[in-house]
């Protein structure tokens, strides 16, 4: 239909950026009037306000629960469902820059590491829905680098399509053709869907509820979705009756972190837990050979390579190029004791750290005995400060005394950002520091090696040395 | 929760109370110990049901002089709910009172089980389901006869509820008729008293309804058992002892304490005369949804007559009087029996004392001249009043003619002019006109007519006159308009005359009257003041309550301009403006495709709505709208508006999405909640005023400004506002849900429309979301549900909440409360005794 553009701009192809009122509009998302009408600057929070936020939304979105012990799948089978309709074609104002879509992949891409980091025994898969069809873009397997060249190519098929030729999101032919591959994985694994859209309806063949739920309750699928633009209900009724999460985008680091969530494997579901109590998985640990000539090696099912190194299966002697891997010839599973370790730190999960304020520094009571003739020794362009418990190296490392309070545990760097802030305390106002504390040895972390202990270490140095 | 409000101990069914509920119930328990009125405004879906049954069942407990609860709503389904959560109150207090004995249901269900509280974090997949569901999964509320003792609710409540013979009868055969009239007719056909006494004659001669006949054979020993009955279990009941539900309801009644039905058994004279003449003085009543009572009181007084009712009823005259000539060849004693009844005035003859089964009519006038008096003697003689009421009809279709002929016209009157013109025309004296609707329903008992609803027509005529007759003196409160074309469909002539009603009070002042306490409740009463006027009456409180949140769920926008900043309005000389046809589309498809799952839009007639879709076919607006969403649309036909809902609603449950467009003032805008994803918006396209070229309306406003001093502007906002607020209050029905109210009019930024939005719908309305473009609204709409989209946080939702021991805080111990008081001492010793006790 010819309408004038302003009012109808369905195809979101708008030729100049000035036209674009939709996305990307810098100043109107960041500068915005409160009700009196002055002037604010959004998301103006303090560093610690976005810290404190992203920590309790973490901790309510995070069905992993990290503070309690539960059963968790140790071999996961995962689809991402992605959304490549018209509805991701579109630019986001708070998905920066580019296409929903292309966002998407971004941060996928990001996912894949992540995920095969976290779970090196489990299984990662892609599926896209366009035109209301869904289609398999990568299949099952444990090879980031194919997920990863996938996703390239979808990205480019993508950006030299117009958004009318993608058409509208299936979501119920996506789950059709999610389930119908996962259904054949062994009952042991945790099969998860993972849908990512952007739409705000779906064109199905059927019912949802009534033709494609039962089937995905019955294979034990979960179903979490996240939602790019705002809440559709059947996404949120899939993933209570799953036992699925679901999220709504915020930004794009509340979609980056969501994404982080989903690579912590999720508990096991109730009724499962029960049906298989405990099972054995044959496993092979296979010997890393190399030889002089390139010889051809599997690389995946379908292809084999050319390559010097090789991992030969303790069952049927193949050679297979990369681990972890289910070997081509006998469907053997490949591993390495290190990836087992791994996975199960999901087991053992470090305790979330608890919030406990700074005590304040201007009455300050605790006498300090004197400074530490070792730190002060250490150099000689360092100065001793006023607070004597202090001493500044090279103007950028503080080093404290035996003070735990003031010092993270695991970094040794004191909670205040710089070292001016610790000699004025007044500065400390606009820059407020964080510390954590382990609930189990009492110890203080600062905001950075929480994130780490947690994210990537997946331990506690305080209790370890307990 | 059991806690000391004021000195009166409340019996709440769940562990945590919202700020707002106790302060409701404050206000409730103020007014019912001043004995007065009061006017309450609470926010939909923060459970104002419960609140007013857990306070007024606990003070009836705490004052055993207390009357009946009487419950007055709208439709049956709320009935029903109603009667769910009397049952939950009712259950929680056994339970407290009577700890030992064991529970009727199983106390397994979640400790916060309050429609939208519940959840805790250990259910977080059930926590959004919808209310209903919940209550289905945590075991119903014991119904029907309580087991228990103690009877239910620990001290041996009754409570019940009525409503038509088509909702209450078991019989096979009745039950298998489609609508009211037919159920009530064929089971008059086997109840009333003359086919009993024939069948008892003769046993066989005529067919007889089992249930009433085991009912009445058990006589006055059937007394119900003490419990909480709903409609399903009256009949459950009902069939298991073979007695007739809706006969034994009626007369349980008199000794119920708790009573919920329909708005028309308090409200409308002619049923209100059968079911409330025996409650007490003392009754608490309780309207409802109320928002629209004045126009409920209005109807229940306004007579309609047209062409084809006046023909129906010159058929209906001429069967009478082959009836009567029938009866005086084979029976003329009854009619000699009847003259004698009606000389001795209408009291003695029993018209009002009627057995139950037969008195299917009674005046509509309240004037207790009239029934003292005897009937004048013109009209005693069946057939003399048959040529009586033929000489009215004769009369009446002249002036109908003459309405609708060359020289006719809209013409108002006031009642005395018309009444003089008709004693003029037809040379009748005004004093027996009174008498012509009770003289006509003595005719047809005489008669031994069943069927009474051949008889409609004629009945409307007898009630016309008599009402007419009856309010001729005085200040004129009634009005006669005439109007020769009546239908909405131009160029058809369908002239009609109606008898309006102007003034709302007439209705509901026996009722302000003769109980002490009426409490007039509903989400949407702003603005408040209006209230008292209209109706007529002082109340003792009349409060206004906010929201309390733990998030902004609701986000009001006002848009007044379209993205070409053009501004949009349904004013009468802009609404067929292409610009603001065309702008008004556009800013439904972009909603339409910023926004998930279901979107309700209202215009403010279906004429309006009609011409508005046609246009918007033309450019092609509706397939822009129907890739985003599926379109719904409500019609005048209700078969096809509940297809139609039916089908949204599907189409809201499997991700389609679609959009429902319907009118304002039509069904769907009452009643029927568009909650959670089913309503994800709410637009109003234009403010809905009533259609103001309306001659009832125009008398109507101008009875208001001269004698309630009530701006004729005023008014008309007034009416609009708390419809346009009664549309988008449909959105949001709890306080997990969220919601956005669309207001798509220019003017709704002045301040006498907004000031009038109720003030929960005020309290989210900030300067920013007013006064927007269609493109600064989109950008509003996509943060907001990005905001809403984030999981509720059960901390902040907790918050809000408050415990027992909060509500203790906020009730400092006032040890006496007010001389003459003498009981408050000792309750509040067992008070604390009790709290003590729950909390240890």
């Amino acid at each position: 239909m010819s309408a004038p553009a302003s009012t109808i701009n369905e195809t979101g192809a708008t030729t100049h950026t000035w036209e674009d009122t939709g996305g990307g509009n810098l100043w109107e998302t960041t500068v915005q009037e409160d009700a009196e009408g002055r002037i604010v600057v959004a998301h103006g929070d303090t560093l610690a306000q976005t810290i404190r936020k992203r920590r309790k939304r973490l901790e309510q979105n995070d069905h992993s629960q990290r503070n309690r012990r539960v059963v968790r799948d140790m071999i996961r089978y995962v689809y991402v469902l992605i959304d490549a309709s018209r509805w991701t074609r579109q630019k986001d104002p708070v998905l920066p820059p580019g296409t929903r879509l292309h966002c998407i992949l971004q941060i996928l891409q990001q996912f894949i590491r992540q995920y095969y980091d976290q779970n090196p025994l489990s299984h990662l898969g892609f599926i896209y829905v366009k035109n209301g069809e869904a289609e398999i873009l990568s299949p099952l397997s444990s090879n980031s680098k194919a997920h990863s060249l996938a996703l390239q190519s979808l990205a480019q098929v993508a950006s030299t399509q117009t958004p009318h030729q993608a058409g509208e999101f299936s979501l119920q032919n996506g789950l059709e053709v999610a389930g119908r591959s996962l259904g054949h994985q062994p009952r042991h694994g945790s099969r998860e869907v993972v849908v990512l859209t952007a739409a705000l309806s779906t064109c199905d063949p059927g019912y949802i509820l009534t033709d494609t739920l039962p089937k995905l309750k019955q294979a034990h699928i979960r179903v979490s979705s996240f939602a790019l633009s705002a809440e559709l209900h059947i996404c949120r009724k899939l993933a209570e009756e799953t036992g699925g999460t679901m999220g709504v985008c915020l930004d794009k680091a509340h979609f980056r972190e969501w994404m982080q969530g989903q690579s912590v494997p999720p508990p096991t579901l109730k009724d499962q837990v029960r049906e298989l109590s405990c099972e054995m998985i044959r496993m092979g640990f296979p010997v890393r050979v190399s030889s002089e000539m390139a010889e051809s090696v599997h690389a995946t099912r379908e292809k084999t390579i050319l390559a010097r190194t090789a991992y030969i299966c303790p069952q049927c002697q193949s050679k297979n190029a990369e681990l972890p891997v289910d070997c081509a010839v006998c469907g053997l599973k490949l591993v390495l004791a290190s990836h087992l370790a791994r996975s199960f730190h999901h087991l053992f999960p470090v305790a979330t750290f608890i919030e406990s304020p700074l005590p304040s520094t201007t009455n300050d009571d605790v006498p300090m005995t004197g400074i530490p003739s070792a730190s002060v020794a250490v150099s000689s362009s360092s100065v001793a400060l006023k607070m004597d418990y202090l001493s500044q190296l090279d103007g950028k490392l503080l080093i404290s005394a035996k003070d735990d309070e003031r010092c993270c545990f695991a970094c040794l760097r004191p909670f205040h950002a710089t070292a001016a802030e610790i000699i004025s305390p007044t500065l400390q106002q606009d820059g407020e520091a964080l510390r954590m504390q382990c609930p189990d040895c009492q110890n203080y972390f600062c905001i950075d090696c929480d994130a780490f202990l947690h994210e990537t270490l997946h331990n506690c140095p305080g209790c370890l040395r307990k | 929760m059991r806690f000391n409000l004021d000195g009166l101990e409340v019996f709440f069914p769940y562990d945590r109370i919202y700020l707002e509920q106790h302060q409701y119930m404050r206000c409730l328990k103020q007014s019912l110990d001043a004995g007065g009125h009061c006017l309450l405004e609470m926010p939909t879906g923060t459970g104002k049901t419960v609140c007013l049954l857990s306070l007024i069942t606990s003070y009836q407990y705490a004052n055993p002089s207390a009357g009946k609860l009487i419950y007055c709503t709208r439709t049956v389904p709320e009935m029903n709910h109603v009667m769910e959560e009397l049952a939950t109150v009712l259950d929680y207090r056994a339970r407290m009172l009577h700890p030992e004995e064991p529970s009727e249901v199983e106390i397994t269900r979640p400790s916060g089980d309050m429609e939208d509280i519940g959840g805790t974090a250990t259910e977080r997949s059930s926590k959004r389901a919808r209310k209903v569901y919940r209550r289905k999964e945590s075991g119903k509320a014991p119904m029907g006869p309580s087991s228990s003792r103690a009877g239910a609710g620990g001290s041996g409540v009754l409570a019940l509820c009525l409503s038509s013979r088509r909702n209450m009868c078991i019989h096979e055969r009745v039950m298998a008729e489609s609508d009211r009239e037919a159920v009530d007719s064929a089971c008059r056909s086997m109840t009333a008293s003359w086919v009993i006494e024939a069948s008892q004659k003769k046993p066989g001669s005529m067919e007889t309804c089992a249930y009433y006949d085991n009912f009445q054979a058990a006589g006055e020993s059937t007394s119900m058992p003490s419990g909480v009955y709903d409609l399903d279990e009256l009949q459950k009941w009902g069939k298991s002892r073979g007695w007739c539900p809706y006969y034994l309801t009626r007369q349980a009644i008199n000794h119920a304490n708790i009573l919920v039905f329909n708005y028309q058994y308090m409200l409308d004279p002619k049923v209100a005369k059968l079911v409330s003449k025996e409650l007490g003085a003392e009754s608490i009543v309780v309207f409802d949804e109320a928002h629209n009572i004045d126009s409920v009181c209005i109807e229940a007084l306004s007579v309609t007559i047209n062409d084809r009712g006046l023909e129906q009823a010159t058929r209906s005259l001429g069967r009478l009087s082959s009836e009567v000539s029938r009866l005086k060849a084979s029976d003329s004693q009854r009619l000699q029996q009847e003259y004698q009844n009606l000389v001795n005035g209408l009291i003695d003859q029993g018209l009002i004392q009627a057995p139950a089964n037969d008195a299917a009519l009674a005046s509509n006038v309240l004037d207790p001249d009239v029934l003292n008096e005897a009937v004048p003697g013109n009209i005693r003689r069946a057939e003399h009043f048959v040529q009586f009421m033929r000489k009215v009809v004769e009369h009446l279709k002249t002036r109908l003619r003459s309405v609708a002929g060359p020289t006719g016209g809209v013409r108002s009157e006031t009642p005395l002019a018309f009444l003089h013109r008709m004693t003029n025309g037809t040379s009748l004296e005004t004093k027996p006109l009174k008498f012509a609707y009770s003289r006509l329903s003595s005719l047809l008992r005489t008669l031994q007519v069943s069927n009474l609803d051949d008889y409609n027509a004629l009945t409307d005529i007898a009630d016309f006159v008599s009402l007419l007759a009856t309010y001729s003196e005085g200040v004129a409160k009634f009005a006669i308009i005439m109007e020769p074309n009546s239908s909405a469909i131009p160029g058809v002539t369908d002239p009609v005359i109606q008898l309006a009603c102007l003034d709302s009070s007439l209705a509901i002042a026996p009722l302000f009257k003769r109980f002490g306490s009426v409490i007039i409740t509903s989400g949407t009463l702003s603005p408040i003041d209006l209230y008292p006027k209209l109706l007529q009456f002082e109340p003792c409180i009349s409060e206004s309550l906010s929201m309390s949140t733990f998030r902004p769920c609701i986000r009001p926008l006002v848009i007044t301009r379209g993205s070409d900043q053009l501004a949009v309005s349904t004013r009468y000389e802009d609404r067929g403006d292409m610009g603001v046809v065309r702008n008004y589309g556009a800013m439904l498809v972009e909603l339409c495709s910023t926004i998930p799952d279901g979107v309700v839009a209202f215009f403010t007639s279906y004429s309006y709505m009609e011409s508005l879709i046609s246009e918007w076919d033309a450019i092609g607006i509706l397939r822009e709208l129907t890739k985003s969403k599926l379109v719904f649309i409500e019609t005048k036909d209700v078969v096809e508006t509940t297809l139609a809902l039916d089908n949204y609603r599907r189409a809201c449950d499997c991700g389609r999405g679609a959009v429902f467009l319907s009118v304002a003032r039509g069904k769907v805008s009452e009643g029927i909640n568009f909650d959670r994803h089913y309503g994800r918006a709410v637009i109003i396209f234009g403010v809905p005023f009533q259609y103001t070229l309306s001659h009832v309306l125009r008398a109507r406003l101008e009875y208001l400004q001269t004698h309630y001093q009530i701006r004729e502007q005023d008014f008309l906002n007034f009416d609009a506002l708390r419809q346009a607020s009664q549309c988008v209050g449909r959105v949001i029905r709890s306080k997990t849900d969220y919601g956005l109210m669309i207001l798509a009019d220019s003017r709704y930024t002045r301040h006498d429309k907004r000031s009038k939005l109720p003030k929960w719908i005020l309290q989210f309305m900030d300067d920013s979301c007013i006064n927007l473009s269609t493109d600064m609204a989109i950008a509003h709409v996509k943060s907001f549900l990005r905001l809403m989209g984030q999981p509720v946080d059960q901390e902040a939702l907790q918050s809000v909440l408050l415990t027992v021991e909060e509500v203790i805080r906020m009730n400092p111990a006032r040890p006496t409360i007010s001389a003459g008081e003498g009981g408050a001492m000792i309750m509040d010793g067992q008070n604390s005794a009790a709290i003590a006790s729950s909390s240890a």
